[in-house]
C-alpha cells in the first residue's frame, strides 16, 4: 500500500493477522466501517432537523422546565438553607 | 456558568433535550449541544430517570393540548437513537441519597448530578438549582457546547 504512514501500516497488519484477513481486506473493511459511521452520524444531525421542523410547543402554559421541576419537586420540600 | 477544567463530555437533564427539540424555545445553544451529541463529537450520558422525566414532560403538554402526540413520538424515538451512555440509577442509588442530603435536592435532581461528577461531565441543563449543584455545568441558555470546549467541541 502506497503512501500509508509506516505506524498506520503497522497497526492496519496487526490487526488484519489478528482478524484473519488481508491487509487489503482489512482495510476496505475499516473504510466501510467508518464510512458507515459516519453516515449514521450525519443521518443523526439530520434528523434532529426533522424532528424540530415538526415539533413546536404551543404557549399558553408552563415551560417544561417548569413542568419538568414540578415533577421532580413533587412530594419533596427542600429544606430552607 | 461554566466551572472546572476542559471536559470531553456531557450529561444532559431532561430540560435540555426538550429545549433543544423544541424550536420555539429559541435557544441555539440547546440545539448545539444536541447536534453535538448526535453527531458524537462529544460523549453523553444520562441518567435512566432521563427517558421518563423527557416522556412525562411531553405527556403533560400533549394532555394540555399544547404539543401533538407525533412530533413527542418523533422526539423519543430520536432521543432513543442517540448514543448516549444510559446510567442505570439502580446501581448509583447510595451516591444518589447521599448527594440528596448533602445538596437538599431531590433524589432525581441528584441523579443528574451524581452521573455528571461519575464521568467528570459537564451537566447541561435548563436548571438554574441544578446547574449551581452541579460541580461542573452549562446553563441554558447561556452556554453552548463552543463555550466549554472550544470550537473542535472537545474531539471526544
Amino acid at each position: 500500500m502506497r503512501g500509508v504512514p509506516d505506524e498506520l501500516y503497522e497497526e492496519l497488519r496487526v490487526e488484519a493477522k489478528r482478524e484473519g484477513r488481508s491487509i487489503g481486506a482489512q482495510a476496505i473493511v475499516l473504510l466501510r466501517t467508518g464510512l458507515e459511521e459516519r453516515r449514521r452520524r450525519t443521518d443523526l444531525v439530520l434528523r434532529l432537523e426533522e424532528v424540530r421542523r415538526r415539533f413546536q410547543i404551543r404557549p399558553g402554559g408552563p415551560t417544561p422546565e417548569e413542568l419538568i421541576r414540578e415533577d421532580r419537586d413533587r412530594g419533596h420540600r427542600p429544606p430552607l438553607y | 456558568m461554566v466551572t472546572g477544567p476542559r471536559s470531553t463530555s456531557a450529561v444532559l437533564d431532561a430540560s435540555s433535550f426538550v429545549r433543544a427539540v423544541d424550536p420555539e424555545s429559541g435557544d441555539e445553544r440547546a440545539r448545539a449541544w444536541l447536534e453535538a451529541i448526535a453527531g458524537e463529537r462529544l460523549d453523553a450520558s444520562v441518567p435512566d430517570v432521563f427517558f421518563l422525566e423527557v416522556t412525562n414532560t411531553f405527556t403533560k403538554l400533549i394532555r394540555a393540548g399544547r404539543l401533538e402526540p407525533q412530533a413527542a413520538e418523533d422526539a423519543l424515538g430520536f432521543a432513543h437513537s442517540l448514543e448516549l451512555s444510559v446510567i442505570e440509577t439502580r446501581d448509583i442509588v447510595w451516591e444518589i441519597l447521599a448527594a440528596a442530603l448533602d445538596t437538599g435536592l431531590s433524589a432525581y435532581d441528584a441523579s443528574y448530578v451524581v452521573v455528571a461528577a461519575r464521568a467528570d461531565a459537564v451537566l447541561v441543563t435548563a436548571d438554574r438549582r441544578l446547574a449551581d449543584t452541579a460541580s461542573r455545568s452549562a446553563l441554558l441558555p447561556w452556554v453552548g457546547p463552543e463555550d466549554v470546549f472550544g470550537d473542535s467541541e472537545g474531539d471526544a
